[in-house]
């Protein structure tokens, strides 16, 4: 049987080429990850005229050195999967500094197309690009596009699929370079590179007069402004997170698939079914409070999913509109007096979301010392968007409560990521990132991307959730839960809150949320003064995270930084609200 | 008559000044990836901002480096 033809499509970060990717497959991608790794790669399918082949999208690389694991993915795939194709895609006002990395690619020997991607931002800006001129130099095909607008995308289907028909009886055998991480690159040859690469455009690039966007120019000036920059920053918080995260997605939309679909509709039926199984523990397994139809289905498709998919379509915004390095670099500053730099602004925003997602992201980081530091305060107190929403509801109220709640989680989340910046060794890494041209996101592509996250954590997260019920119905049943709580009481007592929360926390480490839920209740019922409110939010959130964060920390930073990790969110906790209940009693 | 100083760190320059990369210091790894952004010697970028790290404008793109990282990167000011 003839193998499938694959076509890579590479380039720098934000150059459109998931744009162009979605352009050109057909609309079944599958996203996996890459063998050993948590790297995502698209794989599409395009069924041409002549030929059909597989596209696949990869990670964005500056140049043949990895900067990071995803880099480091994207430069195995070209050098151990011998793709039948490179499709280098070019941000064409940049093509001075991207050429460099196509003439690697062609010393390298790959069989290469260029898409000039953007053209019309190379227009406003006053840059007419003479491509055919560029073609000729090359002497490879050089295709302008606008993804955003599908253009070119026809002209490029066809040349991918004359290049693969032809590239057949051309097929060079013999350029397998054997891949190393340190491949060999002194600084001359970058330079003579980006010389030649110049030299190239010369009569490539035509200067005319550009049109300034004036909205656009101010907002890129704001947004990277070391002043104006906070107000934006809070804007974007406050209707991203709290607006539409908070109130659309934990609010109306868990109504209504809790509320509507499944207090309605899904879990009647369920329950009158339960009346039949005659076996009680069966029952206990399925319809108890924290049994597989409550606490694995309900909890996690009904509560947790809505709140999620909220989060990661704001996450997408803010990845794709470029804002995300922005944040980086106007937060770098801070972050230096945590140990952690610039770039960790992806994971430990990411952590507002879903914290098990967060510690994967961490991965990205440079150095393990900051992976670690990253990881921990992510455990400690970064709240996920389900136990931030349930606290913002609750503590609302009194709007005295939720300031004295967030700051406090400051304090102890700064204080936590400063000791460990002077206790741990080693030093931060430098901080360097390109920061790329503010856009008005794709909507195709957003989508796709949100569709990839959710289908990860409903593959990844939800399996656990039915793990976690099990395990609590079996520690129910051999009464191991009644112990731990019995544990919790004394603890409980010395930190002024009353011993019937100890199930509270119990639980909390199952369902994040939970723990706030059951609060609620506790309100509800009146049973808890506004003091012991405060405080037991604070040390809920600080409390350990949820199982499914647990067990990828436990993953990712092996079993014994894992243990350190739990005795130091244990130890903080407990500690904090102590001294929160000593200091409110004081002022009282 | 004072004689003016040729070369300086990115870190030295104002706010606006335009720049002739001369040299990237640092250890080898972290230099590559520095050249990989497009701050290579002999390219031209201007200091777009100072605070609260250093915003470099090369051609059409920006990069953003932090103190650290701009005291190795030597330049020479270009027109002034």
């Amino acid at each position: 049987m003839k193998k499938e033809k694959r076509v890579l499509l590479v380039g720098r970060p934000n150059v459109g080429k998931s744009v162009v990717f979605n352009n050109i497959t057909d609309s079944y991608a599958v996203v996996s990850n890459y063998p050993g790794t948590t790297v995502e790669i698209t794989t599409g399918k395009v069924r041409g005229e002549r030929c059909s082949y597989q596209v696949i999208d990869t990670p964005g690389i500056y140049s043949l050195i990895p900067f990071s694991a995803e880099e480091e993915v994207t430069l195995k795939i070209l050098f151990e999967e011998t793709p039948d194709l490179i499709v280098q895609v070019i941000e064409a006002k940049n093509i001075e500094k991207m050429l460099p990395l196509s003439l690697l690619l062609l010393e390298v020997g790959f069989p290469l197309i260029l898409a000039v991607n953007m053209l019309d931002e190379a227009w406003t800006a006053g840059m007419d690009l003479n491509l055919s001129e560029l073609e000729k130099k090359l002497n490879i095909p050089v295709i302008g596009t606008i993804s955003t607008r599908g253009k070119g995308m026809v002209s490029l289907k066809k040349t991918i699929e004359k290049k693969l028909i032809r590239g057949k009886e051309k097929a060079k055998a013999g350029f397998k370079l054997p891949y190393s991480r340190e491949v060999e690159e002194p600084v001359q040859e970058m330079v003579k590179r980006q010389n030649a690469a110049k030299e190239l455009l010369k009569d490539v690039i035509i200067p005319g007069k550009g049109t300034t966007n004036s909205l656009k120019e101010k907002l890129n000036y704001i947004t990277m402004h070391p002043l104006w920059g906070i107000p934006f920053l809070v804007l974007v918080l406050y209707y991203g997170l709290y607006k539409f995260v908070g109130v659309m997605g934990a609010g109306v939309m868990v109504d209504y698939i809790d509320g509507y679909i499944f207090k309605g509709y899904l879990l009647p039926p369920l329950n009158d079914l339960a009346a039949f199984i005659p076996y009680s523990w069966l029952k206990e397994l399925l319809f108890s409070q924290y049994g597989f139809i409550n606490l694995g289905l309900r909890y996690g498709l009904a509560i947790i999913l809505p709140i999620v998919t909220a989060f990661f379509f704001f996450f997408s915004i803010i990845e794709d509109s470029g804002y995300l390095p922005r944040l980086a670099m106007l937060l770098d500053t801070l972050f230096k007096k945590f140990g952690l730099n610039g770039r960790s602004v992806i994971p430990l925003i990411l952590g507002l979301g879903c914290g098990t997602m967060a510690v994967v992201a961490a991965r990205t980081l440079e150095t393990r010392r900051e992976r670690f530091i990253a990881t921990l305060l992510l455990s400690i107190g970064i709240p996920c968007s389900a136990q931030l929403g349930l606290i913002l509801a609750m503590l609302s109220q009194e709007p005295g409560a939720l300031v004295l709640w967030g700051t406090a989680l400051l304090v102890v989340l700064m204080g936590t990521g400063y000791f460990a910046d002077k206790v741990l060794p080693g030093k931060s890494p430098g901080f360097y990132m390109e920061i790329p041209a503010l856009r008005v996101p794709n909507i195709k592509a957003l989508l796709s991307k949100t569709f990839a996250r959710i289908k990860w954590y409903m593959k990844e997260i939800i399996p656990l959730f039915l793990l976690v019920s099990l395990v609590m119905w079996a520690a129910s049943y051999v009464g191991l839960l009644n112990y731990l709580t019995g544990l919790t009481q004394p603890l409980l007592q010395v930190i002024g809150l009353p011993p019937e929360l100890a199930p509270v926390f119990i639980l909390g480490f199952f369902r994040r949320d939970y723990g706030a839920a059951g609060l609620y209740d506790l309100i509800q019922g009146g049973s808890l003064s506004a003091d012991q409110l405060v405080v037991a939010s604070l040390t809920l959130s600080l409390f350990l995270p949820c199982v499914a964060q647990y067990i990828m920390v436990i993953k990712e930073q092996g079993l014994s930084r894992g243990i350190v990790i739990l005795f130091i969110v244990l130890l903080l906790a407990f500690c904090a609200g102590y001294f929160l209940n000593l200091l409110l009693s004081f002022i009282i | 008559m004072i004689r003016r100083k040729k070369s300086f760190t990115l870190t030295e320059l104002n706010k606006g000044d335009r720049a002739r990369i001369i040299k990237v210091g640092g250890d080898r790894t972290k230099r590559r990836k520095i050249f990989a952004l497009g701050i290579l010697p002999g390219e031209v970028v201007i200091l777009e901002q100072k605070f609260p790290v250093l915003l470099l404008k090369a051609g059409h793109s920006n990069i953003a480096l932090d103190e650290g990282v701009g005291k190795n990167i030597i330049v020479s000011k270009e027109n002034e």
